[in-house]
């Protein structure tokens, strides 16, 4: 068995280009609820660009200059921004139904993408490097103790917080990403409710 | 053929744009982005360290010493992770905590009273004696100067980082304390805390278990109730004031202000199971009876979808040549 062709072959056929690409959409897509996920992950985009940036220079240099702190200030902001946006999202899938018709791993994904997005943004306000960082750091620190989970997730430990918040958890986030966008793209916009449906979800 | 029917390959279609979509929202989400962080900035209030609390409330600092000392505080007597103690977060037999082990040792009067002080008598030798007198005594006698001198802290005054306190027998628990209350004033403790041949000698000095367990408790929740940020006062959706905080973790904040979270001894675990139950609800929402209707009941969906309703027949007869 050739695993090369096997991979192409089944991309061909369950990911074909005009769906990954379309450039016609269902006319029932009109409705503003629809960007709410592109606005996701525009603001994802921003917050994980500005995080790069201040990665690069440095907790000194986003902390106490001036430059930096606009960047700082955009992370911030970002993280808002985006889970404005993650909710919307969250609440137009859920009252559509979004899962119907084979689109269950689409949903769980996108839970997992909640989950991690938030664990992501906590890991964020542990290491802000202020009194409201030290404070949810002592405060959080006995719920995740409670879980056995101190010894990979210790609150007041500002190096592990650091690699989860800067790698681990935005591969994860990346890749979860990634694998709900072909799902969306592959089983295409869930269509309309149709009154058998009402009936019986 | 693709292995799923695509609505797209079904239903009657429009011109659409992905990617152009994609670049306008990115440019309106980077411009607002950007416009919020340059008219409001961000929060930043400095951190709280253990020179200041020394400084600022010598009394409070020396009563979290003395408790670490005794082996009655909160962290002295917490169990997993950060000593071989009973785990206090369990239900029945059911203790993650306990399992989990020790994987942040901390022996509070150690690492809080008797370390620092050990460091400091190289370079003054009285601390050495009065650590040598201590250590010589009976349990008895240093239980009873530790009583003696806690209890004569409840009324003592400290101002501007000096602390007067009744005369009475306190062995050389006085001397120790001040000692402390000098190193605590200068500066040490903090950097000498998180800087062990642990940490590979300050090297890898990211780890800030100890200071931080040091200044949570009184320390730290008195500094958060005057800034508005305890639980009981929503502080987590907060953040320093007027910044909007992690809004996106009410529920998890409130858990702990209502019962059982707020009563129970094993609060804490009974919210993160709830939290990881809330997950696993969501996660399979689809299959939950009642929760999976709710888009039916309240058809928020009409809305969305008005236009394709509102037109269907026109459509149908070319969806149905499409299947």
């Amino acid at each position: 068995m050739n695993l090369t062709k096997t991979l192409r072959d089944k991309i061909e056929r369950d990911l074909p280009m005009e769906h990954l690409l379309p450039d016609k959409l269902p006319i029932y897509v009109s409705s503003f609820v629809y960007m709410f996920g592109i606005l996701t992950l525009t603001s994802f985009i921003v917050i994980i660009l500005s995080g790069v940036i201040m990665v690069l220079e440095g907790p000194t240099w986003y902390q106490f200059s001036a430059a930096g702190f606009i960047f700082r200030s955009i992370h911030f902001w970002g993280v808002q921004v985006f889970f404005f946006f993650l909710f919307l999202h969250f609440f137009s899938v859920f009252f559509t139904a979004g899962w119907r018709e084979g689109r269950f791993a689409t949903w769980a994904i996108g839970t997992f993408l909640l989950m991690f997005s938030i664990i992501e943004a906590f890991t964020g306000i542990l290491m802000e490097g202020g009194f409201f960082a030290q404070w949810n750091q002592v405060q959080s620190k006995d719920a995740f103790n409670s879980l056995g989970l101190s010894g990979i997730f210790n609150t007041l430990n500002n190096g592990q917080l650091y690699g989860l918040h800067v790698s681990a958890i935005p591969a994860a986030l990346i890749l979860l990403l990634i694998i709900h966008i072909i799902l969306i793209r592959q089983k295409g916009v869930v269509p309309p409710v149709q009154p058998r449906q009402k009936r019986h979800a | 053929m693709p292995k799923y029917q695509n609505p797209e390959d079904i239903y009657p279609s429009k011109e659409g744009d992905l990617i152009k979509e994609m670049l306008v929202a990115f440019i309106f989400v980077s411009v607002l982005i950007t416009a919020l962080a340059l008219i409001f900035k961000s929060p930043f209030e400095p951190p709280v360290t253990i020179r200041q609390t020394a400084e600022n409330n010598p009394v409070l600092f020396e009563q979290t010493a003395m408790r670490d000392l005794m082996g009655t505080s909160a962290i002295a007597a917490y169990g997993p992770p950060y000593d071989s103690g009973p785990a206090q977060q369990s239900l029945g037999k059911f203790s993650p905590e306990q399992w989990a082990g020790v994987s942040v040792p901390v022996n509070a009067s150690d690492v809080y009273v008797f370390t620092p002080l050990e460091a400091a008598s190289n370079i003054n030798p009285d601390i050495r004696n009065v650590l040598a007198e201590f250590n010589s005594a009976t349990d008895a006698q240093k239980a009873a100067w530790e009583n003696n001198y806690y209890n004569a802290l409840q009324n003592s005054t400290g101002t501007a980082g000096i602390i007067s306190v009744s005369n009475g027998d306190y062995g050389p628990v006085e001397s120790m304390m001040n000692y402390l209350l000098g190193l605590g004033k200068s500066g040490f403790m903090d950097s000498s805390l998180n800087n062990g041949a642990e940490y590979n000698n300050g090297v890898y000095a990211y780890n800030f278990s100890r200071s931080l367990l040091f200044l949570q408790g009184e320390t730290l929740t008195d500094i958060a109730a005057q800034k508005g940020l305890l639980g009981s006062q929503l502080g987590i959706i907060k953040d320093i004031s007027p910044y909007p905080g992690p809004w996106w973790l009410i529920l998890y904040s409130y858990l702990y202000q209502i019962p059982p979270y707020s009563t129970a001894a094993a609060g804490d675990l009974l919210v993160a199971l709830t939290m990881v139950g809330v997950f696993l609800a969501i996660l399979f929402l689809p299959f939950i009876p009642v929760l999976n209707r709710i888009p039916y009941y309240i058809p928020v969906y009409k809305i969305i979808w008005r236009r394709w309703y509102k037109n269907r027949n026109e459509f149908s007869s070319i969806t149905q040549d499409k299947q």
